[in-house]
């Protein structure tokens, strides 16, 4: 035992002879950066929630049960369907299941609710048959990752007015609210980076020019703005055009402030010593706009990025909430607000306003997500760099001794 | 004589003021002519013009007007500043800046290794193998550890990463570079490293220093001759040791009566200037130092004095440079 505790103590210092402390100062800003947001535990926690939505959205297809066209003209405005695994009998089930539904109306308000019927049970089966879908886009399959035999029917969110599957859109619309906030804001990228790089790099009356122009894009309303221009979209046309035209159209609004962070990075950069030194050197424009300016506003610039995005997100759900952007069948996030927004929907099927949920936490992800990144760019959070990969090895030493006592006793 | 490795005429840069018909003059027509392997000291209090000077001469600024005639290696004489392109790029190389701050100076993004290398790939058609053994080389002559290298500059003390720029500064082997204030921004005991750093490469490479600084002592130790200016003009350019035990201007003399005396019971008299340095935006009539000067006349309140030779091989800017008895610096 004790040789066995010796060999681990060895193999642990060869391994920190081997990383070496030395290899620290050698650390690229990239690395020290992720190195820095792993140490954010919001952040890390955020990047795993956006990672999962991301690859729900990804699936949509398979992980939904029902299609965009599909609904069930019987089961409208139905709960959410409980999920089971003990039946009537207190019986218990491996495999969870749900009880079939039965309308019934209430005898006070008469409206029409729908109760479970203990009679029938439907166990939740795995890589069901349903709907038809293209999967990933590359071939069509109707398999689904869960559902129930017919005439069962699984709502995990519940129904809306038209008896569609609320979990099923949620799924279908992350895919329009997740997507489009990212192609937006890579066009707003790339024309900030371009046009606040001219600005910032040429100066003067260009500089001027540029900067009031932003001035006024500014200032315009932007709820204004987006029904003037949501008008000139032509009233019929698919969902794919409608989704660029909206890209479109938040993008126009988003670049401006990415362009400022982009020129006010020029400038102070363009002013640095060792900017200078490299001119002094002979270095070439170019190559001092490439490997000195870029690399030092790049981070700020993702930083800028990731904060845009859900301004993109809320500014798509108030586009569609207002009927402006993309329209049934087709489905986001906005959309599935749109229909809860009478009051009895809040009041009635509370499960309707399950929407609103998912849009806050992406947008509390991305946001989270934003300041760990802007905490780890900054050059002068890196000094704590060694205290904490101090921190670090301490911990490892204690483990480490346990394990000791561990493998001695 | 031979012919001088750079001859600086006239040299003007000018900001724009507050209004748009009076430019601040940061530096009015400066001309002086450094020899091949001297040390040429420039000295002046704080925003005096000497760092912008400087940085003039390698043109990491654009002077307004004026000359920087340099004479290369193989004879031929180029105005430094309106050069064609093609001799510029050749000549670039020739002359160098060190930087006061040795933090800002160094990208923080980049390895030393790629700091270093970087004005040879500008500048040279190099293999990797050839890369790596100069940068090493001078390296190794500025006493940074080869193995250190791959490290970024936040890794390194504020003396070591002034040697990385001197590396940067050197690894182009140039003629003539620019020392602007190398060593105030290091403790004491650094800066003697560093100065006997750059006197050992200097040669060792057989280079020619223009050497800025306020700190006299520091001047006094590595100077061949030394150029005091006031208000962006030399006013007195003479050899150091000359300078220092007489000097022929009395701005000078001022300059010297404040340098610290490293004896405790030396007493000297100090020579206090009354009132504050003119703005440059609007400079005072005549000799620009006439508000400030105990011997000043009518004479000069009107006449710019010209920067003549007052005795031989000593230039000052002062209508009374011969009758002036100041006082320099004894050496006890």
């Amino acid at each position: 035992m004790v040789t066995q505790a010796k060999a681990l103590m060895q193999r642990f210092v060869q391994r920190r002879a081997k990383k070496g402390a030395g290899q620290d100062y050698a650390t690229s800003h990239w690395k020290l950066m992720y190195r820095e947001l792993k140490r954010h535990k919001l952040a890390r926690i955020s990047l795993y929630i956006l990672g999962f939505f991301y690859l729900v959205a990804l699936l949509g297809g398979f992980i939904a049960p029902q299609g965009l066209e599909s609904y069930s003209g019987e089961y409208m405005n139905s709960a959410p369907t409980k999920l089971r695994m003990i039946d009537a009998n207190g019986k218990f089930h491996i495999q969870p299941f749900v009880y079939g539904l039965k309308s019934e109306r209430d005898p006070e308000t008469l409206r029409k609710r729908f109760v479970e019927d203990p009679e029938q049970l439907f166990p939740v089966k795995l890589f069901v048959h349903g709907s038809s879908y293209s999967f990933l886009g590359l071939f069509k399959t109707d398999i689904h990752l869960f559902g129930v035999d017919e005439p069962g029917r699984i709502f995990l969110f519940g129904t809306d007015s038209m008896g569609r599957d609320m979990f099923s859109r949620v799924v279908l619309g992350s895919q329009v609210s997740l997507t489009l906030p990212l192609v937006g804001v890579s066009i707003s990228f790339l024309l900030g980076l371009l046009i606040g790089g001219i600005s910032g790099y040429a100066g003067g009356r260009v500089d001027a020019v540029i900067q009031r122009f932003i001035d006024i894009v500014r200032s315009f309303p932007t709820l204004p703005l987006w029904m003037a221009l949501a008008a000139a979209i032509p009233p019929r046309v698919g969902v794919v055009e409608m989704f660029f035209y909206i890209t479109i159209i938040m993008a126009f609004i988003e670049w401006t402030g990415l362009a400022r962070v982009v020129r006010s990075k020029f400038i102070s950069l363009r002013s640095e010593d060792y900017v200078t030194a490299a001119k002094i050197a002979g270095v070439s424009d170019l190559r001092i706009i490439f490997a000195h300016l870029v690399p030092g506003f790049i981070s700020y610039l993702v930083v800028a990025a990731t904060l845009a995005i859900p301004g993109m997100i809320i500014g798509e759900t108030a586009m569609s909430f207002l009927g402006l952007g993309i329209r049934s069948p087709a489905t986001s996030w906005g959309v599935l607000m749109q229909e809860a927004q009478q009051i009895e929907n809040v009041a009635l099927y509370p499960w309707k306003l399950i929407p609103l949920l998912f849009v806050i936490v992406t947008v509390l992800a991305f946001n989270f997500l934003g300041d760990g990144l802007r905490d780890a760019a900054d050059p002068y959070s890196h000094g704590n760099g060694a205290k904490s990969a101090k921190r670090k090895g301490k911990r490892k030493w204690v483990s480490l001794k346990s394990k000791k006592k561990q493998l001695e006793a | 004589m031979a012919e001088p490795l750079l001859k600086v005429e006239e040299l003007t840069k000018l900001y724009p003021g507050e209004r748009k018909d009076s430019p601040v003059q940061a530096v009015g027509g400066v001309s002086f002519e450094v020899q091949r392997g001297e040390v040429f000291s420039i000295v002046g209090e704080s925003g005096c013009g000497k760092t912008t000077l400087g940085r003039c001469i390698v043109r990491g600024l654009e002077a307004s007007s004026g000359r920087v005639l340099y004479t290369s290696t193989d004879g031929g004489t180029v105005d430094f500043l309106r050069a064609e392109k093609r001799d510029f790029k050749r000549l670039r190389k020739d002359i160098q800046l060190i930087f006061q701050d040795p933090y800002s100076s160094l990208n923080p993004r980049m390895t030393v290794f790629d700091i270093i290398s970087e004005p040879l790939k500008a500048n040279f058609k190099l293999s990797k193998q050839e890369l790596e053994e100069r940068v090493t080389a001078i390296a190794e002559k500025t006493g940074l550890n080869p193995q250190y290298l791959r490290r970024y500059p936040h890794a390194f003390s504020g003396g070591q990463r002034q040697r990385i720029g001197i590396a940067r500064a050197l690894v182009t082997e140039p003629q003539l570079v620019v020392c602007d204030e190398a060593v105030s921004a290091l403790d004491v005991s650094i800066q003697a490293q560093i100065i006997n750093l750059l006197k050992d490469l200097q040669e060792q490479l057989k280079m020619t220093y223009i050497f800025i600084s306020h700190d006299l002592s520091v001047v006094e130790h590595v100077s061949d001759r030394v150029a005091v200016m006031y208000l962006g003009r030399i006013v007195e350019l003479s050899p150091k040791k000359e300078l220092f035990a007489r000097p022929l201007h009395p701005y000078t003399e001022s300059l010297l009566s404040a340098a610290p005396v490293p004896d405790p019971d030396g007493k000297r008299e100090r020579i206090l200037l009354e009132g504050e340095v003119p703005n440059p935006a609007d400079p005072p009539t005549g000799c620009h130092f006439h508000p400030r000067c105990r011997f000043r006349t009518s004479l000069c309140e009107t006449t710019v004095p010209e920067l003549r030779e007052v005795l031989p091989g000593r230039m000052a800017a002062c209508h009374y440079g011969e009758e002036l008895m100041l006082k320099g610096i004894d050496k006890g």
